[in-house]
């Protein structure tokens, strides 16, 4: 494949897995915010099983897309279809709801709550029958038991786990939370805005290896990162967005660092579009 | 993943663990016990047990108004309006009473009141959108406009033995108000801990848009808190009729200060995120201590309140430092 020409032509690059239906898909999405574009004509698509690294300059809109994929802002143009079917999502309630789970660029984690606390944030089951639904009371062993076995299974290892509001954790242990959040719910598929920017190279890499083992499930994914090694290291596919447009959509193993660097500054593929 | 590496910074020295403690514990712990030791040292009269219940007996309805407060200020709100509700609460319940009404309609009605009240606010802040300060302050004066107009300047009182019981009976030695607050903690204390109400005050306090990217539908819960304290507001109003037999147009001026500085002395952050129930009742008492030293060390009214003005200041810097420390390195 070649990089370049589905560059130029964003839209016939559309179907690199031919033959199965994307198990999401938004179709010429628009955004504006006041006066700024943030994304212009974007259609990208997601097959099961595949991470997608979603790349660009500061402001290019990745985000933005993110967010309107996760219901948080809804699309002034296009159309967003989940297994084919046109969807309409007016909440990040209901993208959850459909197995869409995020972790977003700044966390969306409460401070104060601890790990558990903040995985069934939301969705916290009842117990004690009649009364414990009344009075709305927290199971709170089963949350912790529960927590307990997600981060077990991620193999993520975070101490004070039990006891300790996640203010107290570092930079990367929250990370960890908010991606077991995402994995522990989503059915459908992951949304992480820069999940390995908080990171060092250990923890960088588990967080890789936990994204891996997710979407060989069958669980695609979408990563935003700026670090190209990590793109290459852990996708399947690689969109860069430029300006709030899509400038590029291949295989990664059909372009290089140095190509997407080029897309990502303009120096490719923006005059086509101009 | 394995992150010890960057959890914890090297030991901390013997002099920074011990203020870490004393920190962590509740911040009044210490000067309350100072201030018990002291007093009883001033005066003989400190550690009479008629003292020790009037104190407790006053302390009564801030802490059943903290209470509510504790949980509205949790969410990131305030209510500056509790004081003047509570006085129209009373304006029209005490009215109703004099009149001959029927005791458990009062009560009713004094709830009811109340939540219906708490709810006006709490649908001004997440309906209209007005910032809490402004939208209670507000209410204050609309509030306390309507009990002068109603009552327009004379008292109402002479209320049914069970009112009164209320406010100045006894169950032993115990007075029947201290039990009515004591209780109202115990039950905030649980709602807090165990409850969905609870966990979503923290939750809206601490991180209001994860709440709502979580799904908890924001404004309900926040209406919720304003009606929860204007129950309550209607609980203390009840005691209060009972403990002055009398409602009158200036009961409560000024309550608002005295129950958000408590709630705050007992280590509720004003800028939310976390509560304690049982803090409202040390930090009331605390205050009712203090109020009581002084007037056994022979200090009036004013210097009561320069005291009063100076306790909540230094709380909430206090505070402040310490909200800063902790969560000052993780932003969101
Ligand atoms: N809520 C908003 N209100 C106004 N403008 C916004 C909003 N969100 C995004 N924008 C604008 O839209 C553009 C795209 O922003 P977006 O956050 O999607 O960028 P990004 O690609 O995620 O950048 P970064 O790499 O810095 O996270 C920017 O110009 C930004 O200023
Ligand atoms: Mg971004």
């Amino acid at each position: 494949m070649n990089g370049k020409s589905m560059a130029t032509q964003p839209a016939a690059a559309e179907a690199p897995r031919s033959g199965t239906t994307p198990v999401l898909e938004v179709r010429d999405i628009s955004k504006n915010f006041e006066a700024v574009r943030a994304l212009d004509g974007v259609s990208v698509a997601v097959h099961p099983g595949e991470v997608l690294g979603l790349v660009g300059d500061n402001g290019a809109g990745k985000s933005t897309l993110i967010k309107i994929i996760s219901g948080v802002y809804q699309p002034d143009e296009g159309e967003i279809l989940m297994d084919g079917r046109t969807l309409a999502m007016s909440t990040p309630h209901e993208a959850r709801e459909r197995g869409i789970e995020t972790v977003y660029q700044h966390l969306a984690l409460v401070n104060q709550l601890r790990v558990d606390g903040n995985l069934y944030l939301g969705r916290e089951p009842n117990r004690f029958g009649f009364l414990g639904d009344l009075f709305q009371i927290l199971d709170t062993p089963l949350m912790k038991a529960k927590t307990k076995e997600v981060m077990a299974r991620l193999h993520i290892r975070i101490p004070g786990l039990e006891s300790e509001p996640v203010h107290r954790m570092s930079g990367g242990q929250r990370q960890a939370a908010a991606i077991a959040r995402a994995v522990h719910w989503g059915s459908k598929l992951l949304l992480l805005d820069e999940p390995t920017a908080a990171l060092g190279a250990e923890q960088s890499a588990e967080v890789q290896r936990i994204i891996r083992r997710t979407c060989d499930s069958g669980i695609p994914a979408i990563v935003i990162s700026h670090n190209l090694e990590h793109v290459f290291q852990v996708c399947d596919r690689i969109v860069v967005l430029r300006l709030g447009r899509k400038v590029l959509d291949c295989r990664a193993d059909a372009t290089s660092p140095d190509e997407v660097v080029a897309y990502i500054t303009g120096s490719r593929g923006a005059v086509g579009h101009a | 993943m394995s992150t010890e590496t960057v959890a914890r910074p090297a030991e901390p020295s013997l002099h920074i663990r011990v203020w870490r403690l004393i920190e962590r514990s509740n911040i009044l712990t210490i000067p309350l016990i100072v201030l018990i030791i002291v007093m009883s040292l001033l005066s003989d009269r400190f550690f009479t047990e008629v003292n020790i219940y009037n104190i407790l007996r006053a302390t009564s309805i801030y802490i059943i108004i903290g209470v509510g407060q504790a949980f509205v200020m949790t969410s990131r709100n305030i209510d500056l309006s509790v004081g003047s509700m509570m006085a129209l609460v009373m304006a029209l319940v005490g009215t109703y009473l004099f009149n001959g009404g029927a005791i458990w309609i009062a009560i009713l009605m004094a709830l009811a009141v109340g939540l219906g009240l708490g709810l006006v606010n709490g649908l001004l802040v997440t309906i209209l959108g007005v910032p809490a300060l402004l939208a209670t302050l507000g209410m204050l004066v609309t509030y306390r406009g309507l009990v002068n107009e109603y009552l327009y300047g004379t008292t109402v009182s002479r209320f049914p033995e069970f009112i009164t019981y209320l406010g100045q009976g006894t169950v032993g030695p115990v007075p029947v108000p201290v039990i009515i607050a004591l209780s109202v903690a115990a039950i905030g204390s649980l709602l807090y801990h165990f409850t969905r109400m609870g966990r979503y005050a923290v939750a809206i306090g601490g991180n209001e848009e994860a709440a709502t990217l979580a799904g908890i539908n924001v404004r309900l819960w926040k209406t919720i808190f304003f009606g929860f304290q204007g129950l309550l507001v209607g609980l203390g109003a009840l005691v209060f009729l009972g403990r002055l037999d009398a409602a009158h147009p200036t009961v409560g001026v000024g309550l608002e200060l005295h129950v958000i500085g408590g709630v705050v002395l007992g280590g509720t952050l004003l800028f939310g995120g976390k509560g304690t129930m049982w803090g409202v009742v040390l930090g009331m008492v605390l205050i009712a201590v203090l109020n009581n030293g002084l007037i056994l060390a022979g200090a009036g009214f004013f210097i009561q309140q320069v005291f009063l003005g100076i306790l909540l200041v230094l709380a909430v810097a206090a505070q402040t430092a310490r909200h800063r420390r902790e969560m000052g390195s993780s932003g969101g």
